[in-house]
C-alpha cells in the first residue's frame, strides 16, 4: 500500500497559509486584509500547523467565499486605477492624472451588511464594537500622517450623536460606569443588551504600533452598519433619517442630541395620544356593550373581572396623559415647570428629614421611604418605567467644568431636563426652577437656596441604583462615596462594599414604596415571602402537605368511621436524619483522593467566608 | 454536502454586471454629458419641410448654371445621410420595438426618487433594474426592500458564527477597582493585578539569556572575575580542542575495524536458527498468556471498565484544562504572542489628589490601542509587531568636531609653549 504523504489529506488540507490565500486571490496583502475585515473573515488556528507554527492560517472555505465576492473585482479595479494615476504622474502628465483620479471606481458595502446581519436584531447583537469604535473616532484628530480622513471623523461624530439621541428618546439606558478608560454604558434595545464605551474628554494619542489602516477599515464597515441600524430604529420611531436638525454637529453636540430626541419624542407623543384616543373610543364602545348586556348580569360579572385589571392600567395611563403628556405639545418647559414647582421646592426639606430617619433606624425593619428617594418614578414598578421617569420633574444645570454630553445623556434618558452654560440652553444658570446644579469644583460660585449642588458622580450613582441617593454625601468639596460598578454581580461569599449595601437598602425601600404606590401591595407581600431561601419554601410545602393529609384522614374517617393515623409527623422529622446519613455516607464512600480535594474546597470556601467576615468587622470598627 | 455544493454554484451564477455597468454608464454620462446614442434622433435633428425661401421668385438660370447647380450622385448621398435610419443590431432593434424604449425612458425620468431607490431601465438590454438609494437611506433589514439589491440574486446570509467559549466580549468592562473613585478593597485588588502583570514582565526580562559580548576591551577583561573571563575565552579554546579529539576518534575507528570479523555461513545459519527459535518462544508465551487470560475473563472485563472510566476522566480533565487555557488567551494566530492591554487603574496617590473629582483624574490617552488589542483578543486579527523599516541608515554628523579637535591640539601646544617658556626663564 502506498504510504500517505504528510499534509496531503485530512485536517491539513482544510487550511491554507495567508501567503497561499493571497496568491490564490491575486491580491496585495493590504487589500487582502481589507477584504477579510469587510467580509468578516478571520484567521483560524488549525490543530496541526503543517506549514509551520509561525504562520497565519485561513480556512479553505473562507477563501473560496472570498473568491466569489463581487468586491474582489472592485478592489482589483481600484488597484489598476491607482496604477494609471501613478503612471500619468511619472510621465509628468498632471492634467491626465487629475482626470483619471476623478474617475475612481466606487463600491458599496450594503450587500455585506445584509449578508452578515440578515435582521435588525442580529445587527443589534453585534453593535458593541461598532459603537465603541465610532465614539472613539469621534474624538480622534483627523491626522494625515496616519491616514485618518476628516470626513470619516465627522461621520463618526454624527453617528455617535445620533445614537445618543436615540438612547435619550427611547429611554433605554440601563447602566453606566465611569472608569479610568472612559464612560461605559449599557442600553437595552429590543431585548438586546448593548454595551459601549465613550472616552473621556482628553486629546487622544495616536500610537505608532497600531495599524490605522486596519482600524479605518473596521470603522468603514461599522459606520455603514450603524447607518442602516439607525435608519431602522429612527424609522420605527416615525422619524426621517438622517434627522433634519439644523444645528451644526461639531459646535454643540448636546444641542443636537436635545433637538433630535425632542423631535422623536414629539412624534412619539403624537402617536401615543392617537393610540389613547383609539383606546378610549374602544373603551366607550365596550362600556356601551356592557350597558346593553346589563339585562343579563350573570354573564357580565365574569367579563368584568377580566377587564378590571386592564381598566385599572388604562385609568392610570389616562390620568398621566392629563397631567403631562397633553401639555408639552403647547409648551414643554413651562408646563413642566409649573406642574413640578411646588414639589421641587419641597424636595430638599423632605430629603433632610428622610436622611435623618434612615440614619436613626438603619437596622429597623423598614426605613420610611419618601418621594425624594424614588424620584419621578413614583407609581411604576417595572424597570422600563423607572428608567424613563427617575429624574422626571427634576431640572438640572450642568456647570462649565463637567462632562456635558455624558451627563446630559444619562439625565435625559432617565427623564430629567438639562440646562447648561452655553448656547441653546433652555434656561440659564440663575433660573429658579433648577433643582440640581452639578458642579465639579470645591465651592459653588453662586448661592441659591432652592437648588442642591452635587458632584457629577451623583447622577451616575443615582441612575445605577434607580433611586435618588443621598445628595449630602455628594456635595461639592468633599470626597464622595466610592463609585461602584453596576456591571459586577457579587457572589455569595464575595466582599460587598459598605456603600453597595447601603444602596441596596435604599433600593429595596424604594421598590416597596413604588409597589405600594402602584397599588400592588398585596403582590409585594407575596413576593416578600417567596424570595427567601428555598428552605422556608420547603417548610411551607411540607405544612401544606400535612394539612392536606389531615384533611384526607378526616374525610376517610367520616366516610369509613375508622381512625387513620397521619404519617406526616414522622415524615417531617425524617429529612434531618436523612441529611446526616447522607453526609456520613459521603464521608465513607469517597476515595482518599476525592475526599482530600473535597476538604480542600470546603476549606477554601470557609477561608473566603472568614475573609469577608473579617473585612466586614474591620469596616464596622472603622465606622 | 449536496446543499453546500449547490450554494457554491449559486455564487458563480451571481451576476452583478448589470448594475455595475449601469452605474458606470451613468457616471460617464454625468462627466461627458448624455451620450448621443441614447437621445432619440428626433431631438437632435429635424426634418426641414419648409420651402427654402417662399418670397424668392424662381430665377431664370442659364443652361450652364443649371448644370452647375445640379447635384451629383455623391453629393446627394452625403446630403441625404441624416435622413437614413440608424443602424441598430438586430436583437436590440427587436427589443426596442417590443418594449417601446422611448416611452419607458420618459417614465423613468418621472419616477426618479431620492430615498426609495430608482427604477432604471437599461438602455442596451431594456431591462428594469432598481438601484438602491444612498448608503444608510433605506431599510436594509425589512423584507419589503429585498428589491434594493446590488446583485440580481438575493443576498444570502452567512451562517452565524459558531460562538465558541473562546469569544471574549467586544467591550470588556473594567473591574470595579478601575473606577474613577474606587472602593478601597476593590482598588487594592486591581492595583495588585496591575503590579503582578508588571512584575511578571520584569521577571521575564531578567530570565532571558544574555548573549556574551562580541568585543571586550582589554582593561575590562582584566578586571573581570574568573567566570566571566572563561565565558569570553570559551570561543577561542573550542577550536583548539577540536583538533586533538578528532585524531583520537580516527584511532578508535581503526581499532574497531580490526576487531570486526567476517561472518561465515555457519554464523549466518546459527543466527537464523536463533531468530526462528525466538519467534516460536514468543508465540508460545503469547498463547499461554491468552489461555490464562481467558480463564479469568470476568476479572479482566471489570478491569477494562475501570480503565475506560479512568481514561474518560482524564480526557474530561484535559478538556477542562484546555478550556481554561483558551479562556486566558486568544488563539495563536501567527508568529507573535498576544500581549494584553495593561489594566488601567489609578494609583493611590492619584486618587488622593483627585479626591473623587472627575475633572482632576488622568484618563487613558491611548484608547485606540485598547480597541486594537480587543480585536486581537477576540481573534479577529492576528497580533503583529511593528517592523522598523531598516533601509537607509542616517549618518550622524557631528558638526564642528574636527574644529574642536584642532582647538584642543592647539591648546596643548599653547600649554607646552608656556611650560617651555617657564623652564627657560628659570634656567636663565
Amino acid at each position: 500500500m502506498l504510504k500517505k504523504k504528510k499534509g496531503k489529506a485530512g485536517n491539513a488540507v482544510q487550511y491554507v497559509t495567508r501567503n497561499q490565500a493571497i496568491k490564490k486571490l491575486q491580491l496585495k496583502i493590504s487589500e487582502f486584509r481589507r477584504l477579510c475585515i469587510l467580509k468578516g473573515i478571520h484567521p483560524r488556528e488549525p490543530k496541526k500547523k503543517v506549514q509551520g507554527a509561525h504562520k497565519t492560517y485561513y480556512h479553505v472555505k473562507d477563501i473560496a467565499f472570498l473568491l466569489h465576492e463581487p468586491l474582489l473585482d472592485k478592489i482589483r479595479e481600484i488597484a489598476a486605477h491607482e496604477k494609471k494615476i501613478k503612471r500619468a504622474l511619472a510621465k509628468k502628465n498632471r492634467p491626465l492624472a487629475a482626470k483619471i483620479s476623478s474617475r475612481r471606481p466606487e463600491y458599496r458595502l450594503d450587500h455585506l451588511v445584509k449578508e452578515r446581519y440578515p435582521s435588525l436584531v442580529d445587527a443589534l447583537r453585534d453593535l458593541d464594537d461598532p459603537l465603541a469604535m465610532v465614539h472613539l473616532f469621534a474624538v480622534l484628530p483627523a491626522d494625515q500622517t496616519k491616514g485618518i480622513p476628516p470626513d470619516r471623523v465627522q461621520l463618526a461624530r454624527r453617528l455617535a450623536l445620533e445614537w445618543q439621541a436615540y438612547i435619550v428618546a427611547s429611554h433605554s439606558l440601563r447602566k453606566s460606569f465611569v472608569s479610568v478608560k472612559g464612560f461605559y454604558y449599557q442600553a437595552e434595545i429590543k431585548g438586546q443588551e448593548i454595551t459601549w464605551m465613550v472616552p473621556h474628554q482628553v486629546s487622544q494619542v495616536l500610537p505608532a504600533d497600531v495599524d490605522f489602516k486596519v482600524m479605518l477599515t473596521f470603522l468603514e464597515f461599522y459606520q455603514s452598519t450603524l447607518q442602516f441600524v439607525m435608519f431602522s430604529l429612527y424609522n420605527e420611531m416615525g422619524i426621517q433619517y438622517p434627522p433634519n436638525v439644523d444645528d451644526a454637529v461639531d459646535s454643540a453636540g448636546i444641542l443636537y442630541i436635545g433637538n433630535t430626541s425632542k423631535m422623536i419624542e414629539e412624534v412619539k407623543s403624537d402617536r401615543d395620544t392617537q393610540a389613547k384616543v383609539k383606546e378610549m373610543s374602544e373603551k366607550i364602545t365596550r362600556l356601551e356593550d356592557d350597558i346593553k348586556e346589563l339585562d343579563n348580569p350573570s354573564v357580565v360579572a365574569e367579563e368584568e373581572e377580566e377587564e378590571d385589571d386592564e381598566e385599572e392600567q388604562e385609568d392610570d395611563v389616562v390620568i398621566l396623559a392629563d397631567d403631562d403628556d397633553d401639555l408639552p405639545e403647547i409648551d414643554d418647559d413651562n408646563s413642566d415647570g409649573d406642574a413640578s414647582d411646588p414639589d421641587d421646592e419641597d424636595i430638599p426639606v423632605h430629603k433632610a428629614v428622610s436622611d435623618d430617619e434612615e440614619n436613626d433606624n438603619e437596622n429597623g425593619p423598614v426605613p420610611a421611604p419618601d418621594v425624594a428617594l424614588v424620584g419621578g418614578a413614583v407609581d411604576v414598578a417595572d424597570e422600563d418605567g423607572i428608567c424613563s421617569t427617575l429624574f422626571k420633574g427634576l431640572k438640572f444645570f450642568l456647570g462649565r467644568e463637567v462632562p456635558r454630553e455624558q451627563l446630559s445623556l444619562v439625565i435625559q434618558s432617565f427623564g430629567g431636563v438639562v440646562g447648561w452654560d452655553g448656547e441653546g440652553s433652555p434656561y440659564d444658570e440663575m433660573d429658579k426652577r433648577i433643582t440640581h446644579h452639578i458642579i465639579d469644583r470645591p465651592k459653588p460660585l453662586i448661592k441659591h437656596e432652592n437648588r442642591i449642588f452635587v458632584q457629577p458622580q451623583w447622577v451616575f450613582d443615582s441612575a445605577n441604583a434607580r433611586v435618588l441617593v443621598n445628595t449630602t454625601k455628594y456635595s461639592p468639596g468633599i470626597v464622595p462615596p466610592p463609585h461602584l460598578s453596576p456591571f459586577i454581580q457579587a457572589e455569595e461569599d464575595d466582599h460587598i462594599p459598605e456603600y453597595a449595601k447601603e444602596i441596596q437598602e435604599l433600593k429595596d425601600a424604594a421598590q416597596r414604596f413604588r409597589l405600594k404606590a402602584a397599588g400592588e401591595a398585596v403582590d409585594e407581600e407575596f413576593r416578600g415571602t417567596a424570595q427567601p431561601d428555598a428552605k422556608t419554601e420547603e417548610a411551607t410545602l411540607a405544612d401544606l402537605e400535612q394539612q392536606r393529609e389531615e384533611e384526607l384522614a378526616k374525610e376517610i374517617k367520616e366516610a369509613t368511621g375508622k381512625d387513620v393515623k397521619t404519617v406526616s409527623g414522622k415524615k417531617r422529622r425524617q429529612p434531618v436524619e436523612e441529611k446526616d446519613d447522607e453526609e456520613a455516607m459521603k464521608d465513607i464512600m469517597m476515595t482518599r483522593k476525592v475526599k482530600k480535594a473535597y476538604q480542600r474546597a470546603m476549606k477554601e470556601k470557609a477561608a473566603k467566608r472568614a475573609k469577608t467576615a473579617r473585612l466586614a468587622k474591620k469596616a464596622a470598627a472603622i465606622k | 454536502m449536496g446543499r453546500a455544493k449547490r450554494q457554491r454554484k449559486e455564487w458563480r451564477a451571481i451576476d452583478g454586471q448589470e448594475v455595475e455597468e449601469f452605474l458606470e454608464q451613468k457616471t460617464r454620462e454625468e462627466r461627458l454629458g448624455p451620450s448621443l446614442d441614447s437621445v432619440p434622433d428626433d431631438d437632435l435633428f429635424f426634418v426641414d419641410t419648409k420651402p427654402d425661401d417662399v418670397s424668392k421668385k424662381p430665377v431664370r438660370m442659364s443652361k450652364k448654371e443649371k448644370f452647375r447647380n445640379k447635384l451629383t450622385r455623391a453629393q446627394a448621398i452625403i446630403q441625404g445621410a441624416h435622413v437614413a435610419e440608424p443602424v441598430i443590431p438586430q436583437t436590440f432593434a427587436k427589443k426596442a420595438k417590443n418594449h417601446d424604449l422611448a416611452k419607458r425612458l420618459k417614465k423613468q425620468k418621472q419616477k426618479k426618487k431620492g430615498d426609495t431607490g430608482e427604477l432604471v431601465v437599461r438602455e442596451d438590454t431594456g431591462k428594469e433594474i432598481i438601484v438602491p438609494p444612498k448608503e444608510g437611506r433605506y431599510d436594509i433589514f425589512s423584507k419589503d426592500t429585498e428589491e434594493f439589491r446590488l446583485r440580481n440574486k438575493a443576498i444570502k446570509a452567512v451562517k452565524e458564527w459558531k460562538k465558541s467559549l473562546r469569544d471574549a466580549p467586544a467591550v470588556e468592562i473594567d473591574a470595579s477597582g478601575c473606577s474613577v473613585n474606587p472602593d478601597y478593597e476593590s482598588h487594592q485588588e486591581a492595583v495588585g493585578q496591575a503590579v503582578a502583570a508588571e512584575m511578571k514582565k520584569q521577571y521575564d526580562a531578567e530570565l532571558l539569556p544574555v548573549a556574551p559580548p562580541k568585543v571586550v576591551e582589554w582593561e575590562d577583561y582584566e578586571h573581570k572575575d574568573e567566570l566571566e573571563r572563561l565565558l569570553v575565552e570559551s570561543d577561542g579554546e573550542e577550536e583548539e580542542e577540536d583538533s586533538p579529539s578528532s585524531s583520537e576518534d580516527d584511532q578508535v575507528v581503526k581499532r574497531s575495524s580490526v576487531t570486526k570479523r567476517k561472518k561465515t555461513i555457519q554464523d549466518r545459519n546459527r543466527e537464523m536458527r536463533n531468530k526462528l527459535m525466538q519467534k516460536e518462544i514468543e508465540l508460545r508465551k503469547k498463547e499461554k498468556k491468552q489461555r490464562r487470560e481467558l480463564e479469568r475473563l470476568g476479572e479482566l472485563l471489570k478491569n477494562v471498565e475501570s480503565l475506560t472510566k479512568e481514561q474518560e476522566e482524564k480526557l474530561r480533565r484535559r478538556h477542562a484544562d484546555l478550556q481554561e487555557l483558551i479562556d486566558s488567551a486568544p488563539p495563536r494566530l501567527g508568529k507573535h504572542k498576544f500581549n494584553p492591554f495593561p489594566i488601567q487603574v489609578l494609583t493611590t496617590d492619584e486618587i488622593k489628589e483627585s479626591g473623587g473629582s472627575l475633572r482632576k483624574i488622568k484618563p487613558t490617552p491611548v484608547l485606540i490601542k485598547e480597541r486594537y488589542k480587543s480585536l486581537q483578543r477576540r481573534g479577529i486579527i492576528e497580533p503583529r509587531v511593528r517592523v522598523n523599516k531598516s533601509g537607509k541608515k542616517r549618518k550622524t554628523v557631528i558638526h564642528g568636531k574636527r574644529a574642536d579637535n584642532a582647538e584642543e591640539r592647539q591648546q596643548e601646544i599653547h600649554k607646552l609653549r608656556a611650560r617651555n617658556k617657564k623652564l627657560k626663564s628659570k634656567t636663565s
